[in-house]
């Protein structure tokens, strides 16, 4: 099985202050990995720290992407070469429509991949065709990025941009967070329509409820910056009923 | 292209076109339509121009007398491009009588080193619409007055930008003097390393039920520095005055300055009146959600520059000059 990412003893800290003390992860293309845990572990900055985020410092350990070292590559780089980072808080981009923002983005992903610029036309009828998979309303496509968007809009076209880019990985960070149950079915099912045998997706979430819709192969639970166990998707189920304190319990 | 020689070029295709360029004063008809617009240069009209304008003009430099009376409504606009002539005569003075119930477009293009009057008076439910580009090169400071007066009904569409080299100083005092006159004023500014841009946009509300609202952006990257003064004054008897007041501004880099005042004086108890301003860094959550998806840096804070700004340079109207001043704009302060 290709091996897309081999995590090993990630620390970074922010601030001085330690968030991540040695995480291990590896995901092997076609896989799905939920990353569960309580608040204020490190789940979103271990998403954030794999996207490049400025915001934090690696102080040790190594990722491997695809056989690159992926700590050395700047932000866009690990965009290009196919890393999506589906954010918690997607941010509004006053004055910059989407159209524009996607076709930059689009433009490079393909330079990245060594394919043909689209055409206008081409753009257009890409811009339609995934925005479906999402049921995302052709009108907000042509508005400024996430400007004006409900929180499941915004929710939805991170996905659509996810469509648009078709990543190798797929890092959605507490994507459930603030969807009612219909976006988050629509959501869901958009992750599943773009799951194929050369991709993975990593899920980070709170909640069981997302992993009934994205099955995931592996579960694991992240405390105070470490992976302290790991299992099929019935460990998900174990913590919806049982919580986290009879994991957690010796590590505290 | 820089703005001015490409606003220059493509006004030709869209207005008639009036060049007051230091003593001389020179017409180019776009079509022979006539648009009910009379441009007479100053010099040729010294006496028969209304007192109203020659009490506040100098009636003796170079200049010309715009009249809009029996307008046909916007065939295509009438713009205006100030300059220097070869002596480096700079100054002149433009004096626009919009008659009741008339309307226009007119558009400014004010060149490097000039020194602009404008006096303009608006008649009972006249209509006009002003459009500025100002242009300066380093070393030469461009300054533009504008004195505008509106009686009842009559409206008024301001749009300014200063987005060239060199240094800006543009002021507008704005009168409503008849009720239910409205006044609408978008401005935007952007100082570039080593450059000062300043923008005063006063209004006054001198009767009740008038209407007026100021929006002016303000960009400053490397050492420049952008000022933005404004200020409504609603009249004692002013009830029922709505106004609004914004400044927004966008730093790029740690030298960068701007400073902003936006003002009220209000001396009406029964007004609707906002003002506000807000001054801000390239966003750092944006500029990383755009990266990650793929753009580099700089892509990302130009997309994001260009997203501050183009509300109101699409404003011009002329989509072959937005696209110009949007070029210059992005060329001149491409942040790496």
């Amino acid at each position: 099985m290709k091996n897309i990412l081999t995590v090993k003893g990630l620390h970074a800290s922010i601030d001085g202050k330690e968030i991540l003390r040695g995480i291990d992860f590896t995901v092997n293309a076609g896989e799905v990995h939920a990353i569960m845990g309580p608040n204020g572990s490190g789940k979103s900055t271990f998403a954030s720290v794999l996207a490049g985020s400025p915001r934090f410092e690696v102080t040790a350990g190594e990722v491997t992407y695809n056989g690159l070292d992926l700590l050395g590559m700047s932000i866009e780089e690990r965009a290009r070469a196919g890393i999506f980072l589906g954010f918690q808080y997607p941010v509004e981009i006053p004055g910059v429509s989407m159209a524009n923002f996607m076709k930059i983005a689009v433009a490079r992903r393909r330079e990245y991949l060594g394919k043909e610029p689209l055409g206008a036309g081409d753009f257009l009828k890409l811009m339609r065709e995934k925005g479906k998979v999402v049921e995302l309303d052709s009108k907000l496509t042509g508005r400024a990025v996430n400007e004006g968007f409900s929180g499941g809009e915004k929710k939805k076209n991170e996905i659509f941009q996810m469509a648009m880019l078709e990543p190798e990985l797929a890092i959605l960070d507490e994507t459930d967070s603030g969807l009612d149950i219909d976006a988050l079915r629509i959501v869901a099912e958009g992750v599943n329509k773009l799951k194929t045998p050369d991709n993975a997706t990593v899920v980070i979430t709170h909640y069981q409820r997302l992993l009934d819709y994205i099955v995931p192969d592996f579960v694991h639970v992240l405390y105070k910056g470490q992976i302290i166990t790991s299992g099929g998707k019935e460990l998900a189920l174990k913590l919806e009923k049982e919580g986290y304190d009879w994991l957690i319990g010796k590590y505290k | 292209m820089d703005v001015m020689k490409c606003a220059s070029e493509l006004i030709r295709d869209i207005a008639d076109v009036v060049e007051v360029s230091g003593h001389t004063v020179s017409i180019h008809r776009h079509s022979a339509d006539d648009t009910g617009l009379k441009v007479t240069p100053l010099r040729d009209c010294r006496d028969s121009l209304p007192e109203y304008f020659s009490s506040r003009v100098d009636t003796g430099g170079t200049g010309v007398f715009v009249s809009v009376k029996n307008a046909n409504k916007s065939k295509h606009p009438l713009a205006i491009v100030s300059g220097n002539d070869a002596e480096g005569a700079g100054e002149s003075v433009v004096v626009i009588d919009v008659e009741p119930e008339n309307s226009a477009e007119i558009i400014f293009i004010v060149k490097a080193g000039c020194r602009t009057k404008r006096v303009v008076r608006l008649g009972r439910g006249a209509a006009l619409r002003l459009k500025g580009v100002f242009e300066s090169e380093t070393g030469g400071m461009t300054e533009i007055d504008s004195e505008i007066e509106l009686a009842a009904y009559a409206t008024i569409g301001i749009v300014s930008i200063a987005v060239g080299s060199g240094d800006v100083r543009s002021s507008f005092r704005t009168s409503l003097l008849g009720r239910r006159a409205s006044s609408r004023h978008y401005g935007l500014f952007m100082a570039a390393d080593g450059e000062t841009k300043k923008m005063d946009v006063r209004v006054e509300h001198m009767v009740p039920d008038c209407r007026s609202e100021v929006t002016v952006k303000g960009v400053a990257a490397g050492t420049g520095y952008g000022e933005f003064s404004g200020m409504v004054y609603v009249a004692p008897d002013a009830q029922h005055t709505e106004a609004y007041q914004q400044s927004r501004n966008l730093l790029i880099g740690d030298k960068a300055r701007v400073q902003t005042s936006p003002q009220l004086e209000i001396y009406a108890d029964d007004v609707k009146c906002s003002h506000g301003a807000t001054v801000g860094q390239m966003d750092d959550e944006a500029i990383f959600y755009m990266r990650q998806r793929g753009l580099s840096e700089s892509e990302a804070k130009g997309l994001r520059l260009e997203g501050f700004v183009n509300d109101i340079v699409r404003l011009l109207g002329d989509e072959k000059t937005v696209e110009c001043v949007m070029e210059q704009a992005a060329s001149r302060f491409s942040v790496q």
